[in-house]
């Protein structure tokens, strides 16, 4: 079985980096078995159809607009994720979906089996690097989430000894030199 | 009376690109594009170490991952006047191929197509006439009576269900759309197959990139892979032999199913090469150096003005005098601070965001000039400069695309049809099969190279203690990618990204010159208003790529888009 964690956002856009923040942090505070795997995968648009082909569990982290107040973290399954509808068209290629990704790979044929969306509220999108505080505390209770759902599915992540590191090479800036 | 038509996408994603159409008798008499989110990304590497500033530059844009690690990282060695090793280069180029095949074929199958192929037709398809036309034009053994019915029977399905998924977002049952049910079956099966195809290319960039998007092998001064034929955990004769096959499975499906797919839908829709012509007048910049400290160029590059190909200049490689002086970015309709025009190593990013003003300002992208006027870039300028300066390869690709079309067709179809809607189509299609040949041409270079013993990868940069400045340049799928940045003291001092989309879909110019994308909308039809189906054609045959992206996930179920007619 393959199983497939995808943190997605920019990192460049505080809140939106959610995603990435928290699978930079499952990696590097967790061990995964091979069949595991956790990615940051930025925004990839249509992109995105290809990270589902041929995976079973599929787990997406992001941040998300409305729903409750910022931090607030929600668990979506694939048939209960808020669905856009349909009808107006798409002017770039940027605006494939989570759900279009979902149907473009069952209609190619090999689409996970079940899918998850883990996503907390964003408070703030705009330019720069680093998650707002309330974001910021969503990152362990989401880390949580994505674990259990791994456990339900059989799947255990060995905790990685005396790792406090977030990860995530960009809230730090290199050394003057 | 004139109608107009707004249409906006709103998205989870915070809206990009927006456009506002005036329709009098059936045609587009005036036409705005406007990017409605913020541009002024390239700010957050004020300050930094710019031999970092790519791993930032890369997160620009989520699909362009790539092309923006790879210019930000020849700004600075330009700034440097650092030469590279000729193995950096082919790792880099091979990258770079890598990401144009995906890039290419992700975007015609998945957005380009839908534009022209009604998949609500597909039901109705004889699978077997469908393989005897997929068998008269293309030798490619995957266009089976068989398969394609598997197709056909998976689409009836979705179109019974009434949820379209994937194929929520188009104009289905509209007038202007004229393929038989069989043609679009085959576009759809090959729909299907290019997830597969294009995932291939996508390995290619993550075995040489460490991973993808996102890659992690570039560093200002080359790349980081190790050579080493006689070790596991680098580059060896099994990575490299691994790659060439993934390639051999990537080529055939762009000589033989994409380019043969393009002819088809451009012959089918022949009347396209009538509308969307636009200013005519092209950039495109050399790239893929065969050599470390990149004399010479296997993709060119120069400029064309007002459709004449006679005009051609050819840039002989990126330290071009005339290109480096002729770029300004106007701010007069953008909503930044002041108006006029200034060079990019001078450029400022002051937001002053106005209500959107049709006689003001109205976008957040800048409005690029060369020497003055707006030009066009992409796989259409990349083309028509290669073709009008002789470039063999370029040649080739296209006389053989105007044959097949021409003959399709039935009519002649020649160099100067190309400046137009489906042209950019054709073009797009001929860059990607040269991207495809040489594709297998950079990997032989670099196997030479490193076979013959050659394990240099990597040159340490110097930073002085003053002012330097840089051009990066990339000629991207999207078309010219330039990196200009200002370093002082081993500091960023200043960075502007001018990016491909910029150049095509910027705003009104101090002198009240529209854009490229604006340009190509005067006169397109307009059948329905209420549903636009054309004006996206021609928006959608530059392959816009706006915002460099926010990735928000509406949980309010907003709508995708809103079309607004006036």
């Amino acid at each position: 079985m393959r199983l497939a964690v995808l943190g997605m956002g920019n990192v460049l856009r505080r809140d939106d980096g959610f995603g990435p923040t928290v699978a930079r942090r499952l990696l590097s505070r967790w061990a995964f078995p091979d069949d595991v795997a956790v990615e940051d995968v930025g925004t990839p648009g249509l992109d995105l159809v290809s990270r589902l082909v041929g995976v079973d569990v599929v787990v997406a982290v992001d941040a998300v607009e409305g729903g409750g107040p910022a931090g607030a973290l929600t668990t979506w399954r694939w048939h209960e994720m808020p669905a856009a509808p349909p009808g107006e068209p798409r002017v770039t290629a940027h605006e494939a979906d989570l759900r279009d990704a979902l149907a473009a790979a069952t209609l190619h044929g090999e689409a996970p089996r079940e899918a998850y969306l883990v996503g907390a509220v964003a408070h703030d999108t705009g330019d720069g690097v680093g998650l707002t505080s309330r974001v910021d505390a969503a990152l362990e209770p989401a880390c949580r989430a994505v674990l259990s759902i791994l456990a339900s599915h059989g799947v255990r992540a060995t905790a990685r000894d005396g790792a406090d590191d977030d990860g995530a090479w960009w809230h730090r800036r290199a050394a003057a030199g | 009376m004139a109608t107009r038509v707004t249409i906006d996408p709103i998205t989870r994603i915070e809206g990009h690109l927006r456009i506002d159409v005036e329709v009098d008798a059936g045609a587009v008499s005036k036409a705005w594009a406007s990017c409605t989110m913020w541009r002024g990304i390239e700010k957050i590497l004020l300050g930094r170490d710019p031999r970092e500033a790519w791993l930032f530059a890369q997160r620009f844009c989520g699909v362009c991952t790539t092309v923006h690690a790879i210019a930000s990282v020849r700004a600075v060695e330009d700034a440097l006047a650092l030469e590279i090793p000729p193995n950096a280069q082919y790792i880099r180029n091979l990258v770079l191929l890598a990401h144009g095949l995906h890039d290419h074929i992700v975007h015609f199958y998945h957005l380009s197509a839908l534009d022209w192929v009604d998949v609500t037709t597909v039901p109705a398809a004889d699978p077997a006439k469908t393989a005897a036309l997929a068998e008269s034009v293309s030798p490619w053994p995957h266009n089976g009576r068989v398969a394609l019915a598997g197709v056909r029977d998976k689409v009836k399905a979705l179109v019974e269900s009434g949820q379209l998924g994937p194929f929520a977002h188009g104009y289905w049952g509209h007038p202007a759309m004229r393929l038989s049910p069989e043609v679009n079956l085959l576009a759809v099966s090959h729909y299907l197959q290019a997830i597969d195809v294009q995932r291939k290319a996508n390995q290619v960039v993550a075995m040489l990139g460490g991973k993808s998007p996102h890659i992690q092998n570039v560093a200002v001064g080359g790349v980081m892979n190790a050579v080493n034929l006689d070790s596991l955990a680098t580059l060896n004769v099994d990575r490299l032999w691994a790659m060439k096959d993934l390639l051999e499975e990537v080529v055939p499906f762009v000589h033989q199913v994409y380019f043969v797919d393009a002819c088809a839908i451009a012959a089918f829709y022949a009347d396209w090469f009538g509308h969307g012509a636009g200013h005519r007048s092209y950039l495109a910049v050399p790239d893929l150096p065969v050599d470390g400290p990149a004399t010479s160029f296997d993709l060119p590059g120069g400029t064309l003005f007002d459709g004449d190909l006679a005009t051609v200049r050819r840039m002989k490689d990126w330290k071009d005098a005339p290109l480096r002086k002729a770029v300004t970015e106007d701010v007069t309709h953008a909503w930044y601070r002041g108006k006029g025009a200034l060079h990019p190593f001078d450029g400022e990013t002051v937001p002053a965001l106005t209500d959107w003003e049709e006689g003001g300002k109205y976008s957040w992208v800048k409005a690029p000039r060369y020497d003055g006027r707006p030009m066009e870039v992409g796989p259409l300028a990349q083309v028509l400069v290669g073709y009008a300066s002789g470039d063999p390869l370029t040649k080739k690709w296209v006389d053989k695309a105007l044959e097949v079309v021409s003959g399709l067709a039935g009519r002649k179809v020649g160099p100067s049809d190309l400046m137009s809607t489906m042209g950019r189509h054709l073009a797009r299609a001929v860059r990607c099969a040269m991207l495809a040949e040489l594709a297998l041409k950079h990997w032989q270079l670099l196997a030479d190279n490193v076979l013959k013993g050659d394990a240099t990868t990597f040159v340490p940069p110097t930073f002085p203690k003053g002012e330097v400045s840089g051009l990066g340049l990339h000629e991207a799928p999207r078309g010219t990618l330039s990196h200009w940045a200002v370093v002082e003291a081993g500091r960023i001092k200043n960075y502007q990204a001018v990016v491909p989309t910029t150049w095509n879909a910027s705003p009104r110019d101090e002198k009240g010159a529209v854009g490229p994308y604006e340009a190509a909308l005067l006169a397109n039809p307009v059948a329905d208003a209420e549903r636009p189906l054309e004006v996206l054609r021609t928006v959608h045959s530059f392959d816009p790529c706006m915002a460099c992206a926010c990735h928000t996930f509406d949980a309010s179920g907003k709508p995708v888009a809103t079309v607004k007619v006036l």
